[in-house]
């Protein structure tokens, strides 16, 4: 099976279960997923992500200059935002047992 | 070091990746480009130097395939064939660009013919106005709404070569001279306001207009010329104007309306001492009939028409007839009526063709810049053939003017029978001529013979 369909469904809570940890601008969410294991998603997947977390109002955001290169707009955790990854994570989280079970009955 | 200028690969890329989002509002497709590019140097920094086109497609995918990602990742709608997407966006953009070449054209051309104008006569630029004026406004439908930064246009081929000739210029061999150049923008700003003001001072005159046009010109321009940087859809806006100033300036220049200054020409004003208005109509109160114009005699051109009485008197302001009671004119009688260095001839006797005869005449001095109008009086004395019982004459031929007569049509001397400037009208003159002088004279200059058989001939029909 291919492991993006799958991530389109909970790339969301991943980005959210990132920066629950700590504050990351685009790149760093990206390599921090990738650190993760999650290595098939995409740049553009990350950044359209993160934009449209933002536009529902469950990320903020601020720029920090950088050294090497344009500034970076780093996003952050909001308390809708932590809200949403509480769902998402009690969703997930039965949804994964489900599968679990499901597919450890057939096996 | 903080360096924000992106690889130039990684630009085009950004570009691309703008043109798919440009259906987006404004201020979501430059935040959501801002994290574009964001990422695309932070790719540029991970390949450190090998940065190609195919490599950075490699990691990221095509700029369609990553715009694609970026739009369903984002919850934007998708991108659709027929919608304000792709296909659409190229069309127009590309029509947009042929819309500034058209306004372009029809502006400078619109320019030169309302700063060549004289008097208002010529209106032929009212043509490529009217075109002007109607590509701009469907090039202002279509940039309506647009991104201020047009990134459908930017990613033209045309517009990223553009970009890269810019760009190379700013930073190549000639980087000073074109920074000079660039700081005289503000200075250009100015200049064409300024044109402006000259210009309404030719096609309008007196104080106000110039003035008046000079300070809204300077107004609208110094409003316009920073924006234009800022909002790349003025551009539609800066560059006709552009032309179509530069072009009245060309206009002008070329039609010497801006009066040179006394160092390189003289100026000659001419205005008809007689009783005729300078434009002048045939007695029906319609202009003369071109077909009615004397063009040339015995191969040379005739530059004019000296009549004279029976008695050897020149006469002044005749009009001329033909069997039809049409006025007869001289054809192509401007050609010795203009003065001064190639380019910048001043029309110093309006209308000649329809003038009474004899018509003034231009002459030029010596040198060729400099000129002046003599009024029409004959450059020449003939003597007439006498009839029987008349006074004797000696000599029934022609007086030839010695020397070199009518160099280039114009004759720069007198004749010295006649002393300088030839008989005035006033004091009619007959002068017989010494029978010594005629006889060499006459064989060796057909001109002289001409005349002479004009002059002669009613009087041999009469006797």
């Amino acid at each position: 099976m291919d492991p993006s369909q799958l991530l389109k469904g909970v790339l969301d809570l991943a980005v959210l279960a990132v920066l629950r940890e700590e504050d990351g601008y685009g790149y760093d969410v990206l390599r921090r997923l990738r650190k993760a294991g999650l290595d098939d998603v995409g740049d553009a997947s990350v950044y359209g992500t993160l934009r449209r977390l933002y536009n529902a109002g469950l990320l903020t955001s601020y720029v920090v200059a950088s050294d090497e290169g344009p500034n970076r707009k780093y996003y952050a955790l909001n308390e809708p935002g932590r809200e949403r990854f509480r769902e998402s994570t009690d969703t997930w989280n039965s949804f994964a047992r489900t599968m679990s079970e499901l597919v450890g009955e057939t096996r | 070091m903080k360096d924000t200028a992106l690889h130039p690969v990684a630009a085009d890329y950004r570009v691309e990746v703008a043109r798919i989002l440009a259906d987006l509002p404004a201020s979501e497709a430059e935040e959501i480009l801002d994290d574009v590019e964001v990422n695309l140097s932070e790719v540029v920094a991970e390949l450190d130097g090998a940065v190609t086109s195919e490599s950075l497609r490699a990691r990221l995918g095509t700029p369609h395939e990553y715009a694609a990602e970026l739009r369903a990742a984002a919850g934007y709608p998708p991108l659709t064939r027929t919608g304000p997407g792709r296909l659409s966006n190229f069309g127009r953009a590309e029509l947009l660009c042929l819309g500034l070449l058209v306004t372009l054209g029809a502006a400078f051309v619109t320019g030169i013919g309302l700063g060549a104008a004289k008097d208002g006569q010529d209106r032929w630029w009212i043509f490529p106005c009217l075109l002007g004026l109607a590509v701009e406004a469907l090039n202002a439908l279509w940039l309506r709404g647009r991104e201020p930064g047009l990134p459908e246009i930017a990613a033209l081929s045309v517009g990223r070569r553009a970009r890269a000739l810019g760009e190379s210029l700013r930073t190549g061999r000639w980087a000073e001279p074109v920074r000079f150049l660039m700081g005289l923008q503000s200075a250009w700003w100015v200049a064409r306001a300024l044109i402006v003001a000259v210009l309404a001072w030719v096609v309008a005159g007196g104080v106000w207009w110039p003035v008046g046009a000079g300070v809204l010109a300077l107004i609208g321009s110094l409003w316009l010329g920073p924006r234009a940087a800022r909002d790349r859809r003025l551009v539609w806006a800066a560059v006709p104007i552009n032309a179509l100033v530069i072009g009245a300036g060309i206009g002008m220049l070329g039609a010497g309306q801006l009066k040179p200054d006394a160092g390189s020409m003289e100026h000659v004003s001419y205005a008809p001492q007689s009783q005729y208005p300078p434009s002048f109509h045939t007695p029906e109160g319609s202009p003369l009939d071109p077909g009615s114009l004397l063009g040339t005699l015995d191969g040379q051109r005739l530059q004019n028409i000296y009549p004279f009485d029976a008695q050897g008197r020149p006469l002044k302001d005749v009009l001329l007839f033909d069997q039809n009671g049409k006025q007869l004119g001289l054809a192509g009688a401007d050609h010795d009526y203009r003065c001064g260095p190639a380019g910048s001839e001043l029309n110093l006797v309006p209308n000649r063709e329809s003038l009474p005869f004899p018509q003034p005449r231009l002459v030029v001095e010596p040198g060729g810049a400099k000129c002046h109008v003599e009024e029409g009086t004959a450059p020449f004395t003939i003597a007439i053939p006498v009839r029987p019982g008349r006074q004797p004459s000696a000599n029934p031929g022609a007086v030839p003017p010695p020397g070199t007569q009518l160099p280039q049509g114009a004759p720069s001397t007198a004749p010295s029978a006649g002393a300088s400037g030839a008989p005035n009208p006033a004091n009619r003159t007959t002068l017989p001529v010494p029978p010594n002088s005629a006889p060499p004279a006459s064989p060796a200059n057909p001109k002289t013979a001409e005349s002479a058989e004009s002059a002669t001939a009613p009087a041999q029909s009469g006797s």
